[in-house]
């Protein structure tokens, strides 16, 4: 082994990086050869230089920058941190704006279909109007008709007049009063019957039964009567007891009426 | 937090704890500075490459992949001295006037100190590349296999690289020396 070989072991021998076998060969060769102990003294001297070298100690500065970039990297941290909340802020938005519109479209519904059940009642009204107008007309066009089955469907026509007019009303009593036919008398009798809570109608009725001879209108007129709870009819059904022309039945029948009446 | 691996709290600084990165300023900023003092003699700039290290640390945690912290922030602070050169070699780093000055009060003192002296020459007559193979491995005391690591190298090329850095750095002091003797 010559110089060079012991030199390039030399490295390792200083820092015991070699195994038996090299350590007791460098050893061996530094014993014989001056300038190879030389160099190996060399190294240790270097090393020994090298090992003196202190730290150097870096100002207080360069913590306090430290300090200072920390805070500031844990700022932004922070803030980016509430940036990456932003899009689901954003989401949320989203879905309030779309709620929102939805909240819009059913108000809007519900307001349209509200106002559309306003003006159909509207509507309503006016055609119930409109109805109520055309059945007085019918009524009273139809009721001098000639014919007794109209007279029976003017009739008709103006029980189905919910709020009559006081001409209807005068028209049904004057037909309940005087018609060639009963049936018509009995039907516009059983009309004024529906709209007896009417004062007018009422003493129509009473005043009616008073002179009253044809015995069905009498039995007709005396149940209404006795319906409606007219206390007034009361001497007008007794004169009728008292008088002998009254047939037996109607007298039976004011009887039991009376009773009900009393 | 005393007891935590580098590792373990480059983990926690990557999960978002920030604090921790005082723990490891603690434990290497000192060797760091002293790596960038030794690479470029220049207190100032050291210690603004010191800062840039550690700013570097925590802007880049999340690319943190290797296992070893100490490889990754010497890695880091080799790169900063590198760019630092790149600017410097135009404008010649041994010009610089505080080395000269170094020197020159040095050679007043006592003979220890005046070993420095030359030894810090003789360092500086040294390639970036071996220099700071020196630096790491005698200085700073870093394994061979942390340097292959740190310079992206092989561990039997790191043995032979330091080597003839140190056969260099002999040369080059004992040169000095025998100057100074004659």
């Amino acid at each position: 082994m010559n110089c060079k070989d012991i030199v390039n072991l030399i490295n390792d021998y200083k820092y015991n990086n070699l195994d038996y076998t090299n350590k007791t060969l460098v050893e061996e060769h530094l014993k014989s050869c001056s300038s190879c102990t030389q160099i190996h003294q060399e190294f240790i001297h270097l090393i020994d230089t090298i090992n003196q070298v202190q730290e150097e100690l870096p100002d207080k500065d360069l913590e306090l920058n430290f300090n200072a970039m920390l805070a500031k990297e844990k700022l932004a941290l922070k803030t980016s941190k509430s940036i990456a909340f932003k899009p689901k802020k954003k989401v949320l938005k989203s879905i309030l704006q779309v709620a929102a519109t939805i909240l819009l479209m059913i108000s809007c519904y519900v307001l349209g279909s509200y106002k559309d059940r306003a003006s159909k009642a509207k509507e309503i009204a006016f055609l119930k109007q409109e109805k109520t107008e055309m059945q007085t007309v019918a009524t009273l066009s139809l009721i001098d008709n000639e014919s007794a089955s109209k007279r029976l469907q003017a009739v008709s026509y103006a029980k189905d007049i919910a709020q009559p007019n006081n001409e209807i009303l005068s028209v049904l009593i004057a037909k309940m009063k005087n018609d060639k036919h009963t049936n018509v008398r009995l039907a516009a009798t059983n009309a004024l019957a529906k709209f007896a809570k009417n004062t007018m109608v009422r003493q129509a009725l009473i005043k009616a039964l008073k002179t009253e001879e044809n015995a069905n209108m009498q039995i007709e007129l005396i149940q209404i009567l006795v319906d409606i709870e007219e206390k007034q009819v009361i001497p007008s059904m007794e004169k009728l007891l008292q008088n002998k022309e009254t047939p037996n039945y109607i007298k039976d029948h004011i009887k039991l009426e009376l009773k009900q009446i009393i | 937090m005393k007891t935590l691996t580098d590792e373990e709290l480059m983990e926690l600084i990557v999960g978002g704890n920030l604090d921790m990165m005082r723990h490891l300023f603690q434990r290497y900023h000192i060797k760091i500075y002293n790596f960038c003092w030794q690479m470029t003699k220049d207190k100032d700039l050291s210690k603004d490459i010191t800062q840039e290290v550690f700013y570097k640390v925590i802007k880049h945690r999340k690319t943190y992949r290797q296992n070893k912290f100490s490889s990754w922030i010497y890695a880091i602070a080799r790169n900063l001295c590198k760019d630092h050169y790149k600017i410097l070699n135009k404008t010649e780093r041994l010009n610089d006037k505080n080395l000269k000055d170094t020197y020159s009060i040095n050679d007043n003192r006592s003979e220890p100190l005046g070993n420095i002296s030359q030894l810090n020459f003789a360092l500086d007559q040294l390639s970036n590349s071996d220099r700071e193979l020196i630096v790491m491995g005698k200085y700073q005391g870093l394994k061979y296999y942390e340097i292959a690591k740190i310079t992206d190298s092989t561990l039997g090329a790191v043995k032979t690289k330091m080597h003839r850095a140190m056969q260099k750095l002999k040369d080059s002091y004992f040169l000095k020396t025998k100057h100074h003797e004659l």
